[in-house]
């Protein structure tokens, strides 16, 4: 499993730099090999980021201004290159409707507050799931 | 439903800061003073929503616990005024995001707006006069506390 995830280059898309942080700062602490960690302020920054770097998992906040994660998790699954790259939406949102719908789009959903267990869990569960597609 | 939402304020604010800021409450006895000390050293934050029901939320907190909050959310003892404002909006924005769920009307749901900080000269209770106030929810912590206030339109 560890050498499935070696070095992977992480993208976290939040609107504020705080939290986009504090996601950087916990993955680091939950022992992942981790390659590069790009940073983008909105959906629209992040899908330009996505053109330019080898991303392998993308972080995604869900009420960004410009375009928000809802928009770019829909464009990533219409486009061929981004059908399968693993992401983990992380809301304090947890409306069961928005979360399915997230879970058909191929998703994963974290809810805030999360502990580094809990990241740590969901981003390993994702990325099995990548690896076994 | 007020008493229920106060309960439910300070429950998801708790949690919020155990797990984000590794912080925990204070026991009663254990509160110094009156634990109100809330001049203009404080930082406050508003969040607002809309949807299945309109409301805001704003965090007053003590110089002390915005202070920690940074540091222990950042994991960096030199946080700048951007990065500790950014830290107070990440606390309201997941304490407000837990609880309009409690808001939900079947399949219609309430959306946050992204949270901001509220200048010194402003009330930043005033614009939503007119609405159901719950509040404010004293939150002690072994790092400082908080004054939460929610506010909402019955529809």
């Amino acid at each position: 499993m560890d050498e499935l995830m070696a070095k992977i280059n992480v993208l976290i898309v939040d609107d504020c730099s705080v939290t986009r942080e504090v996601i950087a700062r916990t993955l680091r602490m939950t022992g992942l090999e981790l390659g590069s960690i790009y940073e983008a302020p909105d959906g629209k920054k992040g899908l330009e980021m996505l053109d330019l770097q080898p991303v392998h998992l993308l972080f995604l906040d869900i009420n960004m201004p410009v375009m928000d994660g809802r928009e770019m998790l829909r464009r990533i699954r219409s486009h061929q290159n981004g059908s399968q790259i693993p992401i983990l939406i992380i809301s304090s949102e947890s409306n069961r409707r928005q979360i399915r719908h997230f879970e058909d789009l191929n998703a994963g959903f974290v809810h805030k507050p999360f502990t580094v267990e809990q990241l740590a869990g969901a981003v390993r569960k994702l990325t099995e799931a990548s690896h076994e597609q | 439903m007020n008493n229920d939402l106060k309960e439910i304020i300070y429950e998801s604010a708790i949690r919020t800061f155990e797990m984000m800021c590794y912080m925990f409450p204070l026991d009663e006895d254990e509160i110094a003073g009156d634990g109100h000390d809330m001049d203009e050293s404080c930082m406050t934050a508003l969040v607002t929503f809309d949807g299945a029901s309109d409301g805001g939320m704003v965090i007053r907190s003590n110089a002390d616990l915005v202070d920690a909050i940074a540091v222990n959310m950042l994991g960096s003892d030199d946080a700048t005024t951007d990065q500790k404002q950014g830290a107070l909006c990440e606390i309201a924005n997941i304490v407000c995001g837990n609880i309009i769920p409690h808001f939900s009307d079947g399949e219609k749901i309430s959306y946050i707006r992204p949270p901001g900080i509220v200048g010194a000269a402003e009330d930043p209770h005033a614009r939503f006069h007119g609405m159901e106030k719950v509040g404010p929810v004293h939150v002690h912590l072994d790092e400082g506390h908080a004054d939460i206030v929610l506010f909402y339109l019955k529809k």
